[in-house]
């Protein structure tokens, strides 16, 4: 239980031995490398990776490009339980012809998305020009004829329908043709020509009546002719974009390589990076980081066996220094991390809580669970599904937090008498539904413990620093109070209860506002204030309730689901397989919103009513230098 | 059917259909919250599932009580009980807590879950905060339920 102790690295050495050094590094992951604070115009300039960075950058962008197109064609099922492919350090370090052939691939990929991108431009245009000329299949006439002669003028377009009767009986006997050539949906579609010593009154007739000419394009023959010329070259953009469809498809055997590939320059990114934090004299480079006092040695003798030109210093971080937080844990507790830092990262001065609750939270998720069955499937799936699945770091956290609590959960089930829905024994230790005031008092019991404990932490961290005093009036003051009160609900004890809760309640009155003012008379009154604190406590162990209705929610809906399926199975042997699918279908959307509710519930009844007792947060996540591939696992190997 | 079995079976009704509906709308409300980030951030979407998933519990709340009338009154049994007026009565003061607290409770638990969608779908390692905001709410859904609980089972058939 612990956050670990870090030292300050110091590396320098010759240029030429910098990215052997930091891949090498990069693979021990524990180094982390903080930039130097240099004043703007120095000649130490970190400018010389820049340029190597961009491309790298560049090709990675490429890649995660041609990968995310081509994820979309992949047709093989990847299973959630199935793990990330290994790709092997060999594969993580591509040679240049192998670069150059995959540069190659991305290159074909990329033109094959600007040709199907032509080609559905293409069909796009077509398909509007299509949709234009179709009213007009009815204009029988080759367009290049519908022209203006000497003596007269001819008009293509569109009108709104009820304006077309007026227009005709305004013209009617005068030296005018207008012939109705097809409706469209809001349109009546004419085609029309008039004399020329009519034509100009023709012409203004028509834009009052709100004559739109048509936009039928610059071609010879008819519109049915062009039509069809259209579709035809439609029909060669659509085939054409098919051929791409497929060209796609053939392409996707590749994803897998491109997806190392991507990997390897994310990883040589994350190189790039690194050494844009260093810096640089023409020949030299200086390096600057953390590293955990366990590793030192091991870090240490690395660069004296194999990078004899490199210099090597570690330090004890001076006063000003902020280390980073590292959490460290034995393998049982160790998951838990998740718990603490999935909160905040506790300051590098406070404390490593996961240790101390442990314990509360696996027995918080058994109690909430409360299912043995449950919990006996939670104990065995979960070393299976790690073997088979394979999760990264922090996924396989969470699935032993699953696997510790399921063990908590087989206990709490069984004081429940709760197994899969059933109820086998006949005198159970604890009844929820029939007897809940002793489940109840056993719930804000452990609550009260709980709450306890992270008090006992807060005074423990004062008495670290030396602060004795502090603990007295910050954390023992509480105890006597709270202890005092809980004493008066005891017949026996209440003659005692009261005066040591008074004697509590003295010292916060007294001494709870004794950093915040010299004023005795405001320093009561801040005393009071704190001394009100005590119905936030009553609300924090009221809390602890909930571990007593989770618990209960999850016993009734399991019987529900039984007598369920007892009644189908009554029906007899049709019922049969219903009600095992019943069954089995139920408990598992049982299991699973209550394994979720319990999570959640335990994660708050940590942060809030733990965490409030004690916890300083503020750090900041160690983040050594290391190898994160997103697509792929790399082997040791 | 007497006057008071009727009563107990509306007891049970309005247990489970008050806290039903109240977890339906808030479900939904955040899961289109949740379809709304995700199509911004896909990556969050499993993170945001939890989120979405937490104004259902009242739901389930509710209906456990009613089970527990059903229970109690012998409704599952096969033949009910017979249940007296002022009893009938009694289950109905009884489911009252878990009812209403518990379908405003999961509409507002819903809104704190969608700022949290919103949140995390702009910093998705605050997904924890997110999570642990939205669960204040249902703390009050859950003392309803032990109210209505203690009350139902103080009610002997």
């Amino acid at each position: 239980m612990a956050i670990v102790d870090m030292k300050r690295i110091l590396l320098a050495g010759e240029k030429a031995s910098r990215d052997a050094l930091l891949l090498r590094l990069q693979r021990m992951g524990c180094v982390e490398i903080t930039p130097f604070e240099l004043e703007e115009e120095t000649a130490l300039s970190t400018q010389p990776a820049q340029a190597l960075l961009d491309h790298v950058e560049q090709r990675l962008t490429r890649a995660r490009w041609a990968v995310d197109r081509l994820t979309r064609y992949d047709k093989t099922k990847s299973s959630m339980f199935s793990p990330k492919p290994v790709a092997t350090e060999q594969q993580m370090m591509p040679g240049a012809d192998e670069q150059q052939r995959l540069e190659a691939l991305i290159d074909a990929l990329e033109d094959l998305e600007r040709r199907s991108g032509e080609a559905r431009g293409l069909e796009t245009r077509v398909a509007t020009q299509l949709e234009q000329l179709e009213p007009w299949l009815a204009l029988d006439i080759s367009l290049h004829e519908i022209r203006d002669t000497i003596t007269s003028r001819q008009y293509v377009g569109a009108l709104p329908p009820a304006a077309l009767q007026s227009l005709q009986a305004a013209w009617e006997g005068r030296p005018v043709s207008i012939e109705l050539v097809g409706q469209s949906r809001d349109s009546a579609l004419l085609w029309a020509a008039a004399h020329g010593s009519v034509a100009g009154d023709f012409a203004d007739s028509l834009k009052e009546s709100g004559f739109t000419p048509a936009q039928l394009g610059d071609f010879t023959g008819t519109v049915k002719q062009e039509y069809q010329r259209l579709q035809g070259e439609r029909r060669q953009a659509q085939q054409q974009m098919q051929e791409i469809e497929a060209s796609w498809g053939e392409m996707v055997t590749h994803l897998p390589e491109l997806k190392v590939y991507h990997d390897a320059l994310k990883v040589a990114q994350e190189r790039r990076m690194a050494a844009d934090r260093l810096i640089h004299t023409r020949d030299t480079f200086l390096l600057r980081g953390w590293v955990p006092a366990p590793v030192e040695q091991k870090v240490l003798a690395m660069i004296r066996q194999e990078f004899p030109g490199v210099v090597a210093e570690t330090s004890v971080p001076g006063e000003d220094d902020e280390p980073p937080v590292l959490l460290h844990n034995n393998r049982v507790v160790a998951p838990f991390e998740a718990v603490v830092t999935g909160f905040a990262i506790p300051s590098p001065t406070g404390i490593d809580p996961t240790a101390v609750m442990m314990p509360f939270f696996a027995c918080f998720l058994g109690m909430m669970i409360s299912d043995a069955g449950y919990g006996l499937m939670m104990a065995i799936l979960v070393p299976l599904l790690i073997k088979v699945m394979k999760p990264a770091k922090g996924g396989r956290k969470l699935f032993w937090i699953m696997g510790i609590g399921g063990l908590f959960t087989v206990f709490w089930g069984f004081m429940y008498n709760t197994w899969f829905g059933f109820n086998p024994l006949q005198n159970p230790p604890l009844d929820p539904i029939y007897r809940p005031m002793e489940v109840m008092i056993l719930c804000l019991g452990i609550g009260a413990l709980h709450l306890l404990t992270g008090v006992a932490v807060g005074a423990w961290m004062n008495i670290r620093r030396g602060q004795w005093l502090d603990a007295v009036y910050d954390q023992l003051s509480w105890v006597l109070l709270l202890a005092g009160l809980g004493m008066l609900a005891v017949p026996s004890l209440a003659g005692i209860g009261q005066w040591v809760a008074l004697a509590g309640a003295l010292l916060i009155l007294l001494f709870a506002g004794r950093n915040k003012t010299k004023n005795p008379f405001k320093r009561v009154l801040s005393g009071l204030g704190s001394l009100y604190g005590v119905t936030s406590w009553l609300s924090d162990l009221l809390s602890y309730m909930r571990l007593f209705g989770m618990g209960l929610a999850t016993g009734v809906i399991g019987m529900v689901i039984n007598i369920l399926v007892g009644m189908v199975m009554d029906i007899g042997p049709i019922g049969w397989p219903f009600g095992i699918v019943i069954f089995v279908g139920g408990h598992l959307f049982n299991a699973g919103i209550n394994i979720l509710g319990a999570y959640v519930h335990s994660c708050r009844l940590q942060y809030i009513e733990f965490f409030g007792k004690f916890y300083e947060e503020g750090g900041r996540p160690f983040r050594p230098l290391e190898q994160t591939p997103r697509y792929v696992r790399i082997s040791d190997a | 059917m007497e006057l008071g079995q009727v009563l107990a079976l509306f007891a049970a009704a309005l247990s489970a259909f008050l806290a039903g509906m109240g977890s339906a709308k808030g479900v939904g409300l955040a899961g289109q919250t949740n379809a709304g980030v995700s199509t911004e951030n896909p990556e969050v979407n499993s993170k945001l599932l939890v989120l979405q998933l937490l104004p259902g519990t009242q739901g389930i709340y509710g209906f456990l009580v009613a089970v527990i009338i059903l229970i109690n009154t012998g409704v599952l049994g096969g033949t009910m009980k017979a249940v007296s007026v002022m009893q009938g009565l009694a289950l109905i003061a009884a489911v009252l807590p878990v009812a209403v607290v518990g379908y405003f409770s999961a509409i507002d638990q819903a809104k704190v879950a969608s700022s949290g969608m919103l949140m995390t779908g702009e910093h998705p390692d605050m997904s924890g905060k997110a999570i642990t905001m939205t669960v204040m709410v249902e703390t009050y859904a859950v003392l309803a339920l032990l109210a209505s609980f203690l009350m139902v089972m103080a009610i002997q058939v």
